[in-house]
């Protein structure tokens, strides 16, 4: 276990080292961002003071010493949108898509397990063809398109939610909705075809011929040697939850890192892209670590690299 | 934290009992509070107000307020200035200073207000009004205010006594009082050098918190020196999608909405209104084909303004004959800019016929942030326009940074000949900045650079009063007749809604850079 553990952290931070490296040049290669933090008719001068005041004159080598003895550090710079330290901004935001993140997949897992387990229990069905067909248009409209429907259906017309911000749990409603919709319909369509794969094989069958119950057949012996690919692509979809906030939070005025991640580039502010992309990539990779502990916990059978 | 305005369901829905209970319901199973977010009290007197903005503020400093991003909140509201501008009959008025005057030619003298203070209790007096323009005028700090408002001809402020501030230019600046309308008044707590996170003004409401991605909120001062305002708070949720502003006060969820998009524009409440914002292009006059004055006219003569408002901006907006809206001091009455496809492809062959290329491809360059664009829509429009009468143009869109850069290399041959399109806002309501900005030779953006414009300028910078306007409008007209350098394409409007059954407010002029709440009524 603790060979796995070190492993996973020299691999998680060189992929870290390698992804702010790469952000790094990247956001340089736009170019220094005065133009968009002074006015149109701003004098070269002013474009030079300005420059100078955050260190985007010095060569590119320069800036990426700096940036990188300040990322050991864990100090990122100072974002030039908000004045405070980048990683205290990104840290500020990140609960508020952590929580969505969170509940929306604790949404989509436990309601694609319940539907695609059942769909698979009941193959051929009218329900099965139900569910097929439900997941596969969840899974493919645009999630801009629902946020502004949801807005436009129970806010505008019904006045039953309110349209964006955050607040009690009516504002929940609409974003858990449209982030939740997808993962939905791609694990749903995962467990089916899992669970399928799963009722047809001898220990199910074995399983039956005992007398164990259908309940206890789907939930007890199926799901969970089909657990493994639903556990995957679960981890997948979560860290494009987490990613791919950008657009729920933006419509719904939701102020979490999606949100800012969008005003941050807009706004050229790399000390906070540069943070946004670490603290996520330090999530992310810590969750697809509790994920390889999962799949051994689900199956015994499958060791931690040692 | 803001939770459903149950009073507001109530407003729009009277008979719609199972909405508050809901509500209720849901506030107790979720364990959150459902204070605030009411907009009217008991008595149904109106005490808070809640207004939408577009766009995430650039800082909570003061110094930024010129810009649209700050202004719509900080402007008039938590900061005010020395001298104050009416928008309805342009006159200045007075404000922190109550009376102004030129003791020389590049001195000006400001009498402060007596008996005002700023939020944290500290008095208004001619030091801290001098400590805050220096400030502004430091490079380093990067203040939106100069550069927009202010330029290096400002030189410093100086306090003669505790009421008296003199500042001073390096030429004479005949416009400084109105100028100084845009510069809010503030105080810098902390480190001098750095943007305040809070913002310490005279204004009638003092800052209460900026929630960044969310909200910004006010509240009353009740020390103000003027008369009271009538809400005693103000939030500002922050949406940048404009359906969403729209929504929002479909849903009752916000008195007004600001910055609302050309298809948002006949929703229940929308009001139009123009702006001091002209959208025009800059050619490069220095690479050719533009380097023939025909070809420039050409240009000029296949734009037809009156379809270009009609269907990109969807009737919203005015034809242009001048980058500055005709209020403005210097407008030119007299010059227009026709549109005539047949005189303009005559000028191309006869052009053609002295050797020149006409039909070489350029680019006509677009800003993806234009206000009411959607994608290269503006850029397009022009395109086709000039394929009509034979040019070869192509689209190119591009992002803030990239324009800013693009706007700054006029006539750069590494990017081609180009058709740079721009918008431009002048709220000053003096032709001089944007002369001096756009055609001026020490202009970053200038195309070019002509001693008898700058003379011109230069003039009517130590010029008042009517001979002022003449002096502006022939340069004006010289611009027109001898250079096409600049032609303008648009005046362009803006939208905000309006709940008329809550607030009254009658937009001006500036009012998509800056809200002044005290011009805001309950009903």
């Amino acid at each position: 276990m603790a060979r796995f553990i070190l492993q996973r952290l020299r691999q998680g931070i060189l992929s870290l080292l390698g992804l702010v490296l790469l952000v790094f040049v990247l956001a340089r290669l736009t170019g220094s961002p005065a133009h968009l933090y002074l006015p149109e008719d701003a004098s070269p001068q002013m474009v030079a003071a300005f420059n100078a005041e955050n260190g985007f004159d010095k060569p590119l080598y320069i800036q990426l010493v700096h940036f990188l003895a300040g990322v050991f550090r864990l100090d990122f710079g100072e974002s030039l949108l908000y004045g405070d330290p980048a990683v205290t901004v990104v840290l500020q935001r990140f609960p508020a898509t952590l929580q969505l993140a969170s509940v929306t997949m604790l949404i989509a897992v436990t309601l694609a397990i319940v539907v695609g387990a059942a769909s698979a229990a009941r193959r051929g069905s009218y329900g099965d063809a139900a569910t097929r067909l439900g997941s596969m248009a969840a899974l493919s409209v645009p999630d801009f398109w629902i946020a502004l429907m949801g807005v436009a259906v129970f806010a505008v017309y019904w006045n039953l939610l309110p349209t964006s911000g955050m607040g009690g749990w009516q504002f929940w409603v609409l974003p858990l909705l449209t982030l939740a919709l997808r993962p939905f319909g791609i694990l749903t369509q995962v467990v089916r075809a899992s669970m399928l794969d799963a009722l047809d094989s001898d220990y199910v069958r074995v399983a039956k011929s005992k007398g164990v119950g259908p309940g206890a057949v789907i939930y007890k012996h199926a799901l969970r040697n089909a657990a493994i690919p639903i556990l995957t692509v679960a981890g997948i979809l979560a860290a494009q939850v987490v990613n791919g906030a950008l657009v729920v939070e933006t419509v719904f005025g939701w102020p979490g890192i999606g949100n800012l991640m969008v005003t941050a580039i807009k706004g050229r502010d790399f000390a906070v892209i540069q943070a946004v992309v670490l603290i996520t990539g330090a999530a992310i990779i810590v969750l697809n670590f509790l994920i390889d502990i999962a799949y051994s916990w689900l199956n015994p059978q499958i060791g931690l690299g040692e | 934290m803001r939770t459903l305005s149950v009073n507001r369901l109530r407003q729009k829905h009277p008979k719609a009992g199972l909405v508050p209970v809901t509500v209720a319901v849901g506030c107790v199973l979720a364990m959150v509070g459902c204070a605030g977010g009411t907009s009217a009290s008991t008595s149904g007197e109106m005490t808070s107000l809640r207004v939408a903005l577009g766009y995430e503020p650039m800082s909570m400093d003061l110094c930024d307020a010129s810009s649209a991003r700050n202004g719509m909140f900080m402007t008039e509201n938590i900061g005010e200035p020395l001298v104050d501008v009416n928008f309805k009959t342009t006159e200045l008025e007075p404000k922190l200073a109550t009376s102004w005057k030129q003791v020389d030619p590049n001195t000006w003298q400001f009498e402060l207000r007596q008996g005002v203070t700023f939020h944290n209790g500290a008095p208004l007096n001619a030091k801290a009004v001098a400590d805050w323009v220096n400030r502004i005028l430091d490079p380093k700090l990067g203040c939106w205010l100069y550069g927009s408002v202010l330029d290096d001809n400002v030189k410093e402020a100086v306090a003669v006594d505790d009421d008296t501030v003199n500042i001073t230019t390096a030429s004479p600046d005949m416009i400084l009082p109105q100028r100084l309308a845009f510069v809010m008044i503030g105080l810098a707590d902390g480190d001098q050098g750095k943007k305040t996170q809070k913002p310490i003004g005279t204004g009638p409401y003092k800052f209460v918190s900026y929630q960044p991605g969310a909200e910004v909120k006010v509240e009353r001062f009740e020390k103000y020196w003027g008369k009271a305002p009538q809400f005693r708070q103000v939030t500002y949720p922050i949406r940048v999608e404009s359906s969403v502003r729209s929504a929002m006060s479909a849903a009752g969820e916000v008195d007004i909405a600001t910055m609302i998009a050309n298809q948002d524009a006949k929703a229940k409440g929308a009001v139009n209104f123009t702006v001091g914002e002209t959208i025009y292009f800059r050619i490069d006059v220095n690479l050719p084909p533009f380097n023939d004055i025909r070809v420039r006219r050409a240009l000029s003569l296949a734009i037809d303004r009156a379809t270009f408002v009609k269907n990109v901006y969807g009737g919203l907006g005015e034809p242009a004959n001048a980058i500055v809206v005709p209020t403005t001091v210097g407008y030119p009455d007299d010059v227009t800019y026709p549109y005539d496809p047949a005189q303009a492809k005559a000028l191309l062959d006869e052009a053609r016929r002295d050797g020149v290329n006409v039909g070489a491809p350029f680019k006509v360059v677009g800003w993806a942030g234009m206000r009411g664009s959607n994608g290269s829509e503006v850029p397009d429009t022009i395109v086709a326009m000039l394929k009509e009468v034979g040019f070869n143009a192509t689209t190119q869109l591009l992002e803030t940074e990239s324009m800013r850069n693009r706007l700054g290399s006029a006539n750069d041959p590494k990017f081609g000949p180009a058709v740079v399109l721009n918008a431009h806002g002048n709220s000053l309501g003096d032709a001089l900045v944007s002369l001096r900005g756009k055609l001026g030779c020490k202009a970053p953006q200038s195309p070019v650079c002509d001693d008898q414009l700058d003379a011109l300028l230069k003039q009517a910078a130590e010029t008042a009063g009517d001979h002022r306007a003449d002096l502006l409008a022939q340069a004006f007209r010289y611009e027109h007749d001898k250079l096409v350098a600049l032609v303008p394409v648009a005046h362009m409007a803006d939208t905000m809604i309006i709940t008329n059954d809550r607030v009254s407010y009658t937009p001006n002029l500036a009012s998509s850079e800056r809200l002044d709440i005290s011009e805001v009524s309950a009903k």
